[in-house]
């Protein structure tokens, strides 16, 4: 793995996009990408069609060899062998193997998604302050252990180690538009959200929202400071990246100050503490 | 969605039979792995979207096949078998994240996420020869995500290089 090896870009059309092509499930610019990048490869059309023509015929022996009503049986058996407990739980009982924490944190999202009155701890009177507030908040959770039993809501300063999973949300408030990145320890800065340069995303007002994915934390030391930033208007993502591979390259203000950004767009930061194992 | 195993096994079991066994390089290791992507697909059936099943199965193909890897000893054929073999050795914890992956899908009422992990991530990149676009596209990330994971993998592998030559 070289130091180039993230600029790797390879003439050859993986097999990877080739089978998602051959499935049809590749939307129309990709697969008519793919299928100009196969053309050539390989020399023309008739070879694509020869190479689509070949996975089909490896379809056919395999299920000749390996017929679903053979294998389908023993992938039945084997799901149920390895089911470790009842894997649908019945309604009204998901939180049962969530912690009291995760509990907690249900309880915050169901509740920042609905709008009626609630009857609630005092968690929950805190978060009626926010919401009606129309707060914009950033949010993450941690998924830490394989056995699947806590998922912790992280605050301000809460100490997370290298490998961690995090999920991280918002709720909009009054914002529209909307950009998740981090920084950290290392100086490297990373776009969560959108998941692509351009224009900042639209931010749906219903609740709190899951962006796309999870993240997990690399062993860069020191910290990680997720930002959220958002406008009322559609704002460039440039702007901000360039506003955080500023604050990045000293890591003691980019745990501390703000990101250095236009008036018109709000900004709000996480800052999580790494610890080494 | 109710997952009808027949027929997803006739459409994309062929599919991630071809996965399994480019990246294991045995057949009947590869019969076993396909079995095994469908039981964890059968596992999450009641969260999944039926859009794309293809990438989720080939991500499911890739994180089991580097599950398998890791705890397998064999001598690699190519230059880029011995880099699988390396990325499938930086990560012990491969199934684990994509568990807790699992669970924080289920938190927030949505899909369990079936991402890549990084080391799949790294496989789509080094040995399948993506571009960091087509693994962004593949695997939902950004590309500045995709990097970003590179790098930590990239970390990982050197570590693990140093190490082995302090033990040599």
């Amino acid at each position: 793995m070289g130091d180039n090896s993230e600029n790797r870009v390879s003439a050859k059309v993986s097999d990877w996009l080739i089978e998602r092509l051959a499935q049809g499930e590749l939307d129309p610019a990709t697969a008519q990408t793919v299928r100009a990048r196969m053309a050539a490869e390989l020399g023309g059309e008739e070879a694509v069609q020869a190479r689509l023509a070949a996975l089909a015929g490896d379809d056919r022996a395999t299920l000749q060899r390996l017929p679903a009503t053979l294998v389908a049986p023993k992938i039945r058996l084997r799901a149920e062998q390895d089911a470790p407990a009842p894997r649908q739980p019945a309604p009204g009982r998901r939180l049962v193997w969530l912690s009291p924490v995760a509990v907690g944190a249900m309880a915050l999202l169901v509740y920042v998604g609905t709008k009626g009155p609630r009857a609630g701890t005092a968690d929950q009177t805190a978060l009626e302050e926010t919401n009606t507030k129309g707060a914009t908040h950033l949010l993450a959770f941690r998924a830490p252990s394989l056995a699947g039993t806590k998922v912790e809501q992280l605050g301000a300063g809460a100490a997370v180690r290298p490998h961690d999973l995090l999920q991280l949300a918002y709720t909009a408030g009054e914002a529209r538009f909307g950009m998740v990145l981090s920084v950290d320890g290392g100086g490297g800065v990373t776009q969560h959200l959108p998941a692509a340069p351009g224009t900042a995303a639209p931010l749906s007002a219903a609740g709190a929202v899951r962006l796309p994915t999870s993240y997990e934390l690399d062993a860069s030391p020191g910290f990680e400071r997720f930002f959220l930033v958002t406008s009322a208007q559609p704002f460039s993502t440039e702007v901000v990246m360039a506003a955080a591979q500023a604050l990045a390259k000293s890591p003691a203000a980019a745990q501390k100050r703000a990101l250095a950004l236009p008036g018109q767009l709000s900004q709000e930061s996480l800052l999580l503490k790494k610890v080494t194992p | 969605m109710a997952i009808d195993v027949e027929g997803f096994y006739m459409r994309y079991g062929p599919m991630v039979l071809r996965r399994c066994r480019k990246l294991l390089r045995s057949e009947a290791q590869a019969e076993d792995a396909m079995q095994d992507v469908f039981v964890q697909l059968l596992r999450h059936e009641e969260a999944l979207e039926a859009q794309t099943p293809s990438a989720l199965l080939l991500r499911i193909a890739t994180n089991t096949c580097l599950n398998r890897l890791r705890t397998t000893r064999r001598r690699p054929e190519t230059p880029d078998d011995d880099l699988l073999l390396r990325i499938a050795a930086s990560g012990g914890d491969v199934e684990e994240r994509t568990v807790a992956r699992g669970l924080l899908g289920r938190l927030f009422g949505t899909e369990p996420e079936r991402g890549p992990s990084s080391q799949a991530i790294a496989v789509m990149h080094l040995v399948d020869g993506m571009t960091l676009e087509e693994v962004a596209t593949e695997s939902g990330l950004s590309v500045s995500g995709v990097r970003k994971r590179l790098r930590t993998l990239r970390a990982r592998l050197e570590t693990i290089d140093a190490r082995a030559v302090e033990g040599a």
